[in-house]
């Protein structure tokens, strides 16, 4: 039988925790500085909360106002989820409700914030919050930024630690920076050596930022929309020569379903993604001829949140994260929702589709059956005339040329027979109207055609012969299909204005009123002067490098790194060389620690005179303990008198040495060294 | 299922206990008794604590982060923060190496009171150290900071139970400065001991008179000439007051007695607690000294084996429970 126990009444210690004012700003400067970057992403509503739960942990620090009470705790949690679901829905999982969620717990944290353990807790997540910040941006000055935060809030870390009677805020920050600087040798190890893992389960990221780029359909207007933009699209730097600048046609997406208005990429259901090893591959694919030299580049994209990715014609695929559709356009596996590098390689001579005519080349005869009908007549009347469908595709061009055609970012609206419009009565357009209106005449003879969106060109940076595509760059044109040469390019936009082909957008438009205009700041707007357009190329070199060589460092990086500095790598290599540096690592780390001694260094003199004496020592007169140098002089010169003037030397030398103001007299040092030897000598 | 957990836990307990025991006994060897102590490299443990710990699962989490986001500079800062980790380390052990500790202990206590040992801190040099936290096992732990100073004095008290010489167990010096997520610690012996007296324990004094306990001083000085009765002679005692007449008679050699003259001298003995053991007189014995000392009385101590003549003052008190709390202890 259990013995009945009293009843234990648990007495709590109702002591609470009360953090010290330092430790206290400390804690609320680090956290203020790990938010900030997340205000202009976060909802209104979440900054107002996080702003007053700062407000009233202050008050509760100065005493105003109390803990909440466990039932205000639950209504303020229960009325954070239900703004959160409100706000997020459906999303609540996505990588934005995630953050928003840390951000709301990190801050109504702080508001409870009672005991050791909650204060840590509260830092910790300062730490996450960081990582949280970087998952949407990485450049250069938010990782200087963040730097500064990791600073503070380790500076709160310590201050925690720390007796608030002995404050000195920089004391405090200059430890923790000496501390973090001194760490960074390490992190640059690891992180260069140390073996990237592919992602282990992929993440639903929902930004709310929208992106400018590329859609999966084209209208008029829609590309000449993109000029008002100079965002960066993508960067390339190629290895070896760059091909012709009027090569640079970046493909992103066909489209070859057309309503009489909009073209649209209508080749989801036909989707036929081919990866290099898919085991059952397609004739096409592997009918594929590669000639000529390769051109291979490097391309790190920013995010569009698609999965198309950019590549000059024909691309080969080497990389397990592309696929290929029957277009011959790559994709990658996961959606682009993060800045993303890739290499390339890319043959622009090649035969492909050559003679098999099949769905694709049906479904690009296809036009609507009514509307466009003078398009349709001038088409039929063109083609009649001419010998081939070459000679065709060349008038066609040609009327182009020859006519009075306007290429235009603002050209006139076009009415319901946007084509017809066009061709016949405005005679404006921007790139994507040619290659509509040159596509839809195409079609209208049964040749198969469709427009292709993507890029053209770029900008070469001087100092480091990287290519930047802007979104400005964005561009249209058409592909025909012919028996005997499969998909040729054709660029209708090249007859009006050959410029734009030959010397970018950015030469040809930039007297447009609205080119670039949504860039009223940017440095690009000051070309003309050669000191800012060179310094803008030496910020975008730099820009370039970190984002090639840190934010895309991965697997590949790593090995070809290691190969270059080690040879071949074995793993005794990397482990040696993993041990040779932790033993330099803790050395310097070691001297740099201790540097400041902990016992006063022995004054010069008195290491000479103690040297003497434990030679006197060995001579049979050791010192005795407690007896002053004097009384040890005397002692000696009694037994031994013939010891006695030159001990009575050094003796007079050392205590005038040691015990005035004289100290630091070098030349004194000097001959009492010289007596000391001179006793060895002839001793 | 409950059973077999039950074990296992004992089974931790005494692996445990085990481990402590073997741990403490590796301490001794490692570290021996000195009255003076240089922190270094020989008598410092080091060891990540809970909240190092902590940190290191937040920078698992932070890991997995960068991995499945595929963000670079989260692996740059999980890296970063893992060197910090590191090299709290050596900060760690920097905050406690090269400090001089020594200790003095305070005056002598009675059993169950709590006794004053004075820590002292010292540093050299330009080095400083801070939130350095000392204590004995159950005592407080006292803060050091040694920043602008170059010394500091800690008081500590330790809570006694035994009478005897008493050791307060090895002092803990430690720190988790400066990011609380190492933790330096050192246990050293600094060889002194403190004499603790037994607990008084009350008991009766009836058999002292009222009177001699309430107003002993003037008992003393009262009366010379008052004849109080004979006693036996004794070798010493004065001639003048032999009781000639009575000597004469042939009855024998005795003195006179006066009341000044009488022992009225008071004798703590032994004895006087038949029915209790050793530590149940001794604490009784200790009562009466406390009360006679403040009373004002003279009074000695008989034990077996050790007699100690009545008299008063602060310094035969003290020698008397000096002897209490040694009683049976300086043999062994």
């Amino acid at each position: 039988m259990l013995a009945k126990t009293p009843n234990k009444k648990i007495i709590y210690d109702r002591e609470t925790y009360q953090i010290t004012r330092f430790a206290f700003f400390w804690l609320l400067i680090a956290l203020v500085s790990v938010i900030l970057p997340h205000v202009s992403r976060m909802p209104v509503w979440l900054t107002g909360i996080c702003a007053m739960c700062m407000l009233g942990r202050f008050l509760i620090f100065q005493g105003r106002i109390s803990y909440p009470s466990n039932k205000l705790k639950f209504a303020i949690v229960a009325l954070m989820a239900v703004l959160l679901l409100a706000q997020y829905g459906r999303d609540i999982f996505s990588t934005d409700a995630t953050v928003a969620i840390l951000l709301v717990g990190i801050t109504l944290k702080l508001l409870e914030m009672q005991h050791k353990r909650d204060v840590l807790l509260v830092l910790y997540l300062g730490y996450f919050t960081i990582v949280a910040e970087f998952i949407y941006t990485q450049s250069i000055p938010i990782a200087f930024y963040m730097s500064l935060s990791v600073v503070l809030i380790s500076s709160a870390l310590m201050a925690l630690h720390q007796n608030p009677k002995h404050q000195s805020p920089l004391r405090t920050l200059k430890l923790t920076a000496v501390i973090l600087a001194q760490s960074v040798p390490l992190m640059l190890v690891f992180f260069i050596l140390f073996p990237r893992i592919s992602p282990l389960w992929s993440v639903p990221l929902q930004t709310n930022t929208s992106s400018t780029g590329l859609s999966e359909s084209m209208s008029p207007g829609d590309i000449s929309n993109l000029t008002r933009s100079a965002e960066v699209a993508f960067r390339v730097k190629f290895n070896g020569a760059p091909p012709m600048y009027s090569e640079l046609y970046w493909r992103a997406l066909t489209l070859d379903e057309f309503d009489g208005r909009e073209w649209r990429h209508g080749f989801v259901e036909e989707a036929q993604f081919l990866s290099l090893n898919t085991s059952e591959q397609r004739d096409w694919f592997r009918n594929i001829e590669y000639l000529g030299e390769p051109v291979t580049y490097n391309v790190i994209m920013e995010p569009t949140n698609q999965n198309w990715i950019f590549t000059l014609r024909m691309p080969r695929i080497f990389d397990d994260r592309m696929l290929m559709t029957r277009d011959y356009q790559l994709g990658s596996r996961r959606l682009i929702n993060q800045r993303f590098s890739y290499d390339a390689t890319s043959y622009l001579e090649n035969r492909a589709d050559v003679d098999t005519e099949g769905r694709q080349q049906r479904r690009s005869r296809v036009l609507p059956v009514d509307g466009n009908p003078q398009a349709h007549k001038f088409a039929l009347d063109l083609r009649a005339q001419m010998p081939s469908d070459t000679d065709y595709i060349n008038a066609v061009l040609e009327h182009f040329r020859e006519e009075e055609f306007f290429y235009t970012l603002s050209p006139a609206t076009l009415g319901n027979n946007s084509i017809d419009d066009f061709l016949f009565n405005t005679r404006e357009g921007f790139c994507e109207h040619y290659a509509s209106s040159f596509t839809f005449l195409m079609r209208a003879v049964n040749i198969p055609a469709r427009v292709v969106t993507g890029y053209q060109g770029g900008e070469f940076n001087p100092f480091d012969e990287t290519l930047t595509v802007r979104q400005y760059d964005a561009h249209a044109w058409a592909e025909v299909w012919l028996p005997a040469q499969g998909w040729v390019r054709v660029d209708p936009t090249a007859a009006v204005a050959p410029e734009r082909i030959s010397q970018g957008s950015e030469f040809t438009l930039q007297e447009e009123s609205s080119f670039m205009d949504d860039e009223i700041f940017s440095l690009l707007r000051l070309r003309d002067s050669l000191l800012f357009n060179n310094l803008r190329f030496r910020i975008e070199m730099i820009d370039y490098a970190w984002n090639r060589f840190v934010l895309n460092y991965d697997q590949d990086m790593q090995f070809s790194l290691l190969t270059s500095l080690l040879g071949t790598i074995t793993k005794i290599k990397v482990l040696l060389s993993l041990i040779v540096f932790m033993t330099l690592f803790i050395i310097f780390i070691a001297i740099s620690v201790f540097r400041k001694s902990s016992t006063v260094p022995r004054k010069p003199a008195l290491q000479h005179y103690l040297r003497f004496c434990s030679y006197l020592g060995k001579l049979g007169f050791a010192r005795i303990s407690g007896e002053t140098p004097r009384q040890y002089q005397e002692r000696v010169s009694l037994s031994n008198p013939q010891l006695a003037s030159e001990m009575q030397g050094i003796t007079q030398t050392f205590v005038e040495l040691a015990f005035t103001s004289e100290s630091l007299d070098p030349e004194k040092l000097k001959r009492l060294r010289m007596l000391i030897r001179k006793f060895r000598m002839m001793n | 299922m409950s059973l077999k957990t039950a074990g296992m836990s004992r089974l931790c307990h005494v692996l445990m206990q085990r481990w402590h025991i073997h741990f403490a006994r590796w301490v001794i060897r490692r570290i021996p008794p000195a009255r003076n102590v240089i922190l270094n490299h020989q008598n410092i443990f080091i060891i990540p604590n809970k909240q190092g710990l902590g940190f290191l699962f937040l920078q698992g989490l932070m890991f997995i982060g960068a991995v499945n986001f595929e963000i670079s500079l989260a692996f740059a800062l999980v890296f970063l923060l893992l060197g910090m980790f590191f090299l709290s380390i050596f900060y760690t052990f920097r905050n406690l190496a090269g400090l001089h500790v020594s200790a003095v202990p305070g005056a002598s206590v009675f059993a169950g009171d709590k006794a004053e040992v004075t820590v002292i801190l010292n540093r050299h040099g330009k080095r400083i150290f801070e939130n350095v936290l000392v204590s004995f096992p159950g005592s407080r732990k006292a803060t050091a900071d040694l920043i602008a100073l170059s010394e500091q004095r800690l008081d500590l008290y330790v809570s006694t139970s035994k009478r005897g010489p008493f050791t307060p167990g090895r002092l803990v010096i430690e720190t988790i400065f400066p990011f609380g997520i190492c933790r330096a610690w050192s246990l050293i012996d600094l060889n002194f001991t403190c004499l603790v007296y037994p607990a008084p324990v009350e008991c009766d004094l009836d058999w002292l008179t009222a009177n001699q306990l309430n107003s002993g001083r003037t008992n003393i000085t009262r009366g010379n000439d008052d004849f109080h009765g004979l006693r036996e002679y004794q070798r010493g005692d004065s001639l003048k007051h032999v009781a000639w007449k009575i000597f004469a008679r042939g009855q024998g050699m005795f003195t006179k007695q006066y009341s000044s003259n009488i022992d009225e001298r008071i004798w703590l003995h032994w004895d006087m607690f038949p029915d209790h053991s050793i530590e149940e007189r001794l604490s009784r014995i200790c009562y009466c000294i406390i009360k006679l000392d403040s009373a004002g009385v003279d009074y000695g101590l008989v034990l077996p084996g050790i007699k100690i003549s009545p008299a008063k003052g602060f310094l035969h008190y003290r020698k008397l429970l000096e002897i209490l709390a040694m009683y049976e202890f300086s043999e062994s």
